[in-house]
């Protein structure tokens, strides 16, 4: 298959999926009642009145988690072409490969000991 | 047994009939691909929902009888028409749009959470010569609309204002994140063996055996799977839905027919997490003749969802911290090792490559878990003495 | 060495179990007469779908489930002409205890104006009860019970539900017979406890009737006694001869514990206004219910009742322990009274 074709028919894909997901709320439209009042446009608290804006300081933990998958995620990127020749580059493939991936492990591992993993 | 395989490329040659009639001959030739494309996208448009209602009724159907109970069994026999009166409530229900959310990113949210669930069909090969678009980097589209997920997920608990919203929003980024990873790594040797990323060359290689019958084809698999529960946010990692911690989460402010946008891509999710299990691990829609190959495919589906229906009515969920946990110091070193697995695999014969590659795993299995699972151990095994009422506040 | 990670399985096993498990128990009672494919089961104890189809197979509360409550109820005895004889006698104990306060009663009154011991009119709100039985605790009478009746929708319009919740005589009422088949156990032990009470309270009378005889026979003999001296020449044969009834009530209700503990709790109830009857005041303020020191001396009654349930096991041996207690709190009732 052509893939610029293959990425053009990927495009009218998109743009039909968005309308198919636009359709239900869209016709929904049309037949939902419409009866809000004061509190029930409330935002939810379990029946509270809600004190402060939720929009609050996070646990750092969370940054932590997006930064080994920012590094773990590129490296990914970076096996898949590798992964896609593998059979054709052999046994030195194999040994360059395995020196990256062995990084890989130490750069893990020191996370893990430096307690980037743990939820403290 | 001939039409019955040929039963979908019948309706789309019936598809394409009417225009080839119109049209004039050089037009036709010109649009004769990118109209087929429309024909099986519509179909694709019709397969979603369809899947989506029959999976919502067999997901209450089987966890209620893991529970020992009938579920749904008033609308229709057997409660198959569950899913329709649902649907109907959903659709005329009212839309409430609290005052604090923002109105664009909230109505936004639910559909980016929809499409990218529709978009993963497109590279699904349903059966023989059912894919609608071989792309050369599925595995990475794969990886890459998946994790649209999850901007739609923090959009909704963002644009939500809402304590739990926003909570839940944020496990269910860090989640989603990273258990990733993992399931990048276990696609990775598949790629290595299979020698291409379009997931039509993947079932292909699988013509003598299946990838699940490797050592590394077994790993493989648990951590594609497991990576994909998570991924889809279904029990047990369903942390960023966790009902009694969080309301319902991310979807708490949401009503009527947003909210059924969210659980129709719950589904979508889990339906397409099994369907690419198939394809990398279970040799997608092969299989003995007498069936057709889209029968298979969706046979094999369909024994993994009901896993995953299986581990819903089975496992707890998991706490935030021992969730991500599993991710980070369990399935992303197995996974790393699964490539070391599949590289020896590769160079020597079968017969010492399934002891060792077995060896290995069950060795890096047993290091990884023993040494945090005996601390967890130790603290619930302690003794007690079964006479002694718990005092609860001693003064 | 353990394989960690394998008890997954082996709960996913358990699973995949029952879930086969319903099934098989499914298809083998297909057979069977009037059944379908789901919905078969009556009998929850078993393997497999543990689920009974509630509007159509509805569980019998009744015999089975006996102290299942919801909501009370009066309750009456038939007569043989077909008259109603309510219990209650509106003394309003059970309003006075409800902890919501969802009891309101009105005191029937005769032709001339004289409140008579029946309720009027007797209503509880349902939508405020919330079935903690507190009232028939109380009820010195038996004459409310906890119901069965579960199925409280109201399904007309929107207008008369508040109306509906509001339970009148029409609704409580209930016949004796009612009450036995529901309650067989309840009832047998409390028509237990009312046998043995009519015995003790029959040996009483004659042992009055002997003490008046006695009486006269002192009057004939000494003209001119005090004010004080008949009080407590009564009282002394009184509490003797009481406690030959009790004693005689309690091997009579050996058997039943708890029909004892209401026996000599009502005896201590009723046989003080007929004791102080004979001896100063007329009939009309110890009849009277709402009386505020008759009152405290049933709340005082009720109170000894549930401190003698307490004591059980003391009170439970010999009837002698209770004879002396009850002088002192006839004592005080009388001086309350008077």
């Amino acid at each position: 298959m052509d893939q610029t074709l293959a990425w053009s028919i990927l495009g009218i894909s998109f743009v039909l999926a968005f309308i198919f997901a636009l359709l239900p709320i869209a016709g929904a439209f049309f037949f939902r009642p419409r009866k809000g009042n004061l509190s029930k446009e409330a935002s939810y608290e379990c029946g509270l009145h809600p004190k402060s804006d939720p929009r609050i300081q996070f646990h750092v933990q969370y940054y932590l988690y997006a930064l080994a998958f920012l590094i773990f995620s590129i490296e990914i990127l970076y096996i898949y072409p590798w992964a896609v020749n593998f059979k054709k580059l052999g046994s030195v493939g194999v040994i360059e490969m395995f020196v990256f991936l062995s990084i890989l492990t130490v750069g893990l591992a020191y996370a893990w000991k430096k307690g980037g993993l743990e939820w403290s | 047994m001939e039409h019955l395989e040929k039963i979908f490329l019948t309706l789309y040659t019936m598809g394409l009939a009417l225009p080839k009639a119109i049209l004039p001959e050089a037009l036709y030739k010109q649009l004769e691909t990118p109209l087929g494309a429309l024909i099986g996208l519509t179909g694709i448009l019709i397969f979603a929902p369809v899947t989506m209602l029959f999976l919502t009724w067999m997901e209450r159907k089987v966890v209620a009888r893991m529970q020992r109970r009938y579920g749904p069994n008033r609308v229709g026999k057997f409660g198959v028409l569950q899913p329709f009166a649902d649907g109907i409530k959903m659709f005329s229900k009212e839309d409430i749009l609290p005052r604090a959310v923002d109105p664009l990113l909230h109505t936004l949210a639910p559909v980016l959470v929809v499409v990218p669930a529709v978009l993963l069909f497109t590279v699904m090969p349903f059966g023989k010569e059912m894919l609608l678009i071989n792309l050369n980097v599925a595995t990475i589209f794969i990886m890459a609309i998946s994790s649209i997920e999850t901007i739609a997920i923090l959009m909704a608990g963002w644009s939500s204002r809402n304590t739990y919203s926003l909570l839940s929003a944020l496990r269910g980024a860090a989640q989603v994140v990273s258990y990733e990873i993992p399931m990048g790594f276990a696609m990775v040797t598949v790629i290595m063996m299979a020698g291409s990323m379009s997931t039509l060359d993947i079932v292909n290689a699988q013509q003598n055996h299946w990838f699940i019958a490797t050592p590394w084809g077994l790993l493989g698999f648990l951590i594609f799977f497991i990576s994909g529960v998570a991924e889809v946010n279904r029990a047990p990692f369903d942390v960023p839905e966790a009902e009694s911690e969080l309301i319902a989460g991310f979807h708490t402010e949401y009503s009527g027919m947003k909210f059924g946008l969210f659980y129709m891509a719950e589904f979508l999710g889990g339906f397409a997490i099994s369907a690419f299990a198939v394809t990398f691990f279970f040799g997608g829609w092969m299989g003995p003749a007498f069936l057709p190959s889209w029968v298979w495919f969706m046979l094999k589906t369909y024994v993994l969802v009901f896993v995953l229906f299986w581990f819903r009515g089975t496992l707890p969920r998991f706490r935030i911290d021992h969730l991500l946990g599993f991710a980070w110091k369990y399935l992303v070193p197995m996974a790393l090792l699964n490539i070391v697995v599949a590289t020896i695999w590769y160079f020597v014969p079968w017969y010492i490559g399934w002891p060792v590659g077995l060896a290995l795993i069950l060795g890096a299995h047993q290091a990884l878990t023993a040494a945090r699972l005996k601390r967890l151990y130790k603290a619930y095994d302690r003794p007690r003495n079964p006479l002694q009422p718990v005092v609860v506040n001693p003064s | 060495m353990k394989l960690y990670g394998a008890s997954v399985v082996k709960g996913l096993l358990y699973t995949l179990k029952t879930f086969v498990n319903t099934y098989i128990e499914d298809f083998k009672r297909m057979g069977g007469k009037g059944t379908s494919f789901e919905g078969s089961r009556t009998v929850y104890d078993e393997k497999g779908v543990c689920t009974v189809m509630y509007p159509e197979q509805p569980m019998p509360v009744g015999s089975t489930y006996e102290r299942f409550r919801v909501l009370p109820m009066l309750i009456y005895d038939e007569q043989p002409n077909g008259e109603k004889d309510v219990r209650c006698t509106s003394c309003g104990i059970c309003a006075k205890v409800c902890p919501p306060q969802c009891i309101w009663i009105v005191q029937e009154t005769d032709a001339s104006g004289k409140p008579v011991p029946k309720p009027q009119d007797f209503q509880i709100d349902t939508a405020v009860c919330m079935n903690c039985g507190l009232c028939t605790e109380f009820c010195p009478f038996d004459a409310i019970k906890m119901d069965h009746k579960f199925e409280l929708t109201y399904t007309g319009d929107r207008d008369g539900r508040y109306d509906s919740y509001l339970y009148g005589l029409d609704k409580l009422l209930q016949p004796t017979s009612y009450y036995a088949a529901t309650h067989p156990q309840a009832n047998a032990a409390e028509e237990a406890a009312r046998l043995a009470e009519a015995e003790a309270k029959k040996a009483k009378e004659e042992a009055k009737k002997a003490a008046a005889a006695a009486k006269a026979a002192a009057a004939a003999a000494a003209p001119a006694p005090d004010d004080d001296a008949p009080e407590k020449s009564v009282k002394k044969p009184m509490s003797d001869e009481e406690k030959a009834a009790l004693k005689e009530a309690a091997q009579k209700k050996a058997a039943e514990m708890l029909a004892k503990k209401q026996a000599a709790a009502a005896e201590a109830a009723s046989s003080e206004p007929s004791d102080s009857q004979g001896a100063a005041t007329d009939e009309k303020p110890a009849k009277k219910v709402m009386t505020p020191e008759e009152k405290a001396a049933l709340k005082e009654a009720a109170q000894k009742k549930a401190a003698e349930l307490l004591a059980q096991k003391q009170a439970a041996a010999e009837a002698s322990p209770e004879a002396p207690a009850d002088p002192a709190v006839q004592d005080d009732k009388v001086e309350g009274a008077v």
